[in-house]
């Protein structure tokens, strides 16, 4: 059994424990957790453009599922 | 309110995680951390679910050297749809224990009649709105149980004949409610640069002895707007004309720079702090002209829309196609609300989006995701979207593989850390080696099916103890 606690600098805290060793990469496992602790809030106060989504960073093609651009 | 004598707080920041370290490290020149409580709450998953907020994240920021100020985002004050929620609860024990001397929200509206607005939208500028306002305020100072100041909103759409000019209608409010005001001046020299007149016949109406406290920012053009996003140093132009104004403001206790967390790295930690200076000599020319005697009583002579339609209509008009013909102001707020939303599922899904991304390529994603708008309203807090979000594309999304996986994996964390409670979640691939594939800029392949399963567990001592 791994335990490893994720702590976000919003300083919310969660512990993640893989019962069995079939999941390989708890560190993958943990940055999800921690970077969601720190994003639950409400949107910050000002009335422009948000650029949290990038289309770009997400495009593959999808003939080859080769990445053409990645963030 | 006029009795109120604003303490001379200074010049200062609206303070969030990625400036942290320079609030420290610069106490004498960042003097006032406004504080954005919501930004940190955690709401539990559906309409009434409850809010509640970390012990540690208020112990953080009341620990700052800075006197702190308190500011409302998502419970604006200037529609006919502003229910007295749980949230103000938490954010009267977030003013109580910043010992905040006034706090603020936007003269604005995001709820509506005919549902949520996913943006802060202008209110009806109407006498009806104005009592709406007043109403709205009076109830709010009384649940919060100090000095309330709204602030001037930005207003992307293009002024009407049957409206109220803007600052008879923010003075008419100020008046109506006896309350404070938050004078954004971004927003109204944005508002200006936008088409809606002189930013000076906006300031020249205002009462100055209400006026406790100046927002200035930079902002960006978009589709031949300027827009109000917080994204850079306050253009010079507008420090000049802040620097005339605050002059004649005889009741001014704080003047704040404001950057969003997106644009603080492209800002830098140098000009940061370059702002703050300008901030620090804007400080010391406020007050230094004798105060006008102000424009006296208000006497709106225009505005008979009725508030709960114009609300209605212009959120219908957001949440639908593109019409044909519609404003421009119409098309760019629907943009907006869409960056939103996209940005709230980028931050919590984002593996599934880069498979769904795979899958569909640039172009079947973006209409995915406003299929997805258009079938589900705005919800406010993040969570609720992504929660949403993978609700709705279970049942009407592709199915790519991996997919379910990743939703298990994404949206169960989001869930179970939202409820604040331990849970387990269960997937038939390892989660990590879809995740790790897709990390690499790689779509996972071949992957052995299995019974994965990992646990999630709070921990116990760093859970709020005011929960509402």
């Amino acid at each position: 059994m791994a335990i490893s606690p994720v702590r976000s600098k919003a300083a919310q805290s969660v512990t993640v424990v893989l019962p069995h060793k079939d999941i390989n990469n708890i560190d993958h496992v943990n940055k999800i957790v921690a970077s969601a602790l720190g994003k639950l809030g409400c949107a910050r106060c000002f009335s422009g453009f948000d650029i949290r989504f990038r289309p770009g960073d997400l495009v593959v093609n999808p003939q080859t599922f080769e990445v053409d651009v990645l963030g | 309110m006029p009795g109120f004598a604003a303490p001379g707080l200074g010049p200062g920041a609206v303070h969030c995680e990625a400036i942290h370290s320079l609030f420290l490290a610069h106490p004498d020149l960042i003097r006032v951390a406004e504080i954005e409580p919501s930004s940190g709450w955690i709401k539990a998953p559906g309409p009434e679910g409850a809010i509640r907020s970390n012990a540690l994240t208020l112990e953080l920021v009341a620990g700052l050297p800075q006197a702190k100020l308190v500011h409302g985002i998502g419970w604006p004050i200037g529609g006919t749809v502003c229910p007295a929620s749980a949230a103000l609860d938490e954010q009267k024990r977030w003013s109580d224990t910043l010992d905040a001397p006034w706090t603020s929200e936007h003269l604005s509206f995001n709820d509506s009649a005919a549902g949520p607005a996913g943006f802060l939208l202008p209110p009806a500028q109407s006498e009806a709105g104005i009592a709406v306002a007043a109403a709205n305020i009076r109830a709010r100072t009384a649940a919060l149980g100090r000095p309330f100041a709204f602030e001037t909103g930005v207003n992307y759409l293009p002024p009407r004949a049957d409206e109220i000019p803007d600052g008879d209608y923010f003075a008419a409010v100020a008046e109506a409610a006896d309350c404070l005001i938050l004078l954004d001046l971004h927003n109204l020299w944005a508002n200006a640069r936008n088409g809606r007149g002189p930013i000076e016949r906006v300031l020249a109406a205002l009462p100055p002895e209400r006026i406790v406290e100046i927002h200035l920012a930079g902002g960006m053009e978009k589709d031949g707007y300027w827009l109000d996003a917080h994204s850079g140093p306050v253009p010079p132009e507008l420090i000049d004309l802040a620097g005339d104004f605050v002059q004649g403001l005889p009741n001014l206790g704080a003047i704040l720079f404001e950057i969003s967390p997106q644009f603080v790295d492209a800002l830098g930690p140098a000009d940061f702090l370059r702002q703050i200076e300008s901030m620090n000599a804007l400080w010391e020319q406020a007050g230094r002209r004798p105060s006008s005697s102000g424009p006296g009583r208000v006497r709106p002579v225009a505005g008979t829309e009725a508030p709960a339609a114009y609300e209605a209509a212009l959120v219908r008009a957001l949440g639908g196609p593109p019409e044909p013909g519609e404003p421009a102001a119409v098309a760019l707020y629907r943009t907006l609300v869409a960056s939103f939303r996209n940005g709230a599922l980028a931050d919590l899904l984002p593996y599934s989006l880069r498979l769904l991304a795979r899958h569909l390529g640039e172009a079947g994603l973006e209409a995915l995701l406003a299929a997805y708008r258009r079938s589900e309203p705005p919800p406010l807090f993040p969570a609720d979207e992504a929660l949403a979000f993978a609700d709705w594309l279970r049942a009407n999304g592709p199915r790519p593989a991996y997919l379910d996986d990743l939703l298990r994996l994404e949206g169960g964390i989001v869930r179970l850390v939202s409820e604040g409670r331990d849970g387990e979640l269960r997937f038939r691939h390892d989660p990590s080696a879809i995740v790790g594939a897709l990390a690499a800029g790689g779509v996972p392949k071949d992957l052995p099916e299995g019974d994965y399963c990992l646990r999630l567990g709070r921990e116990e001592a760093s859970e709020a103890a005011g929960a509402a």
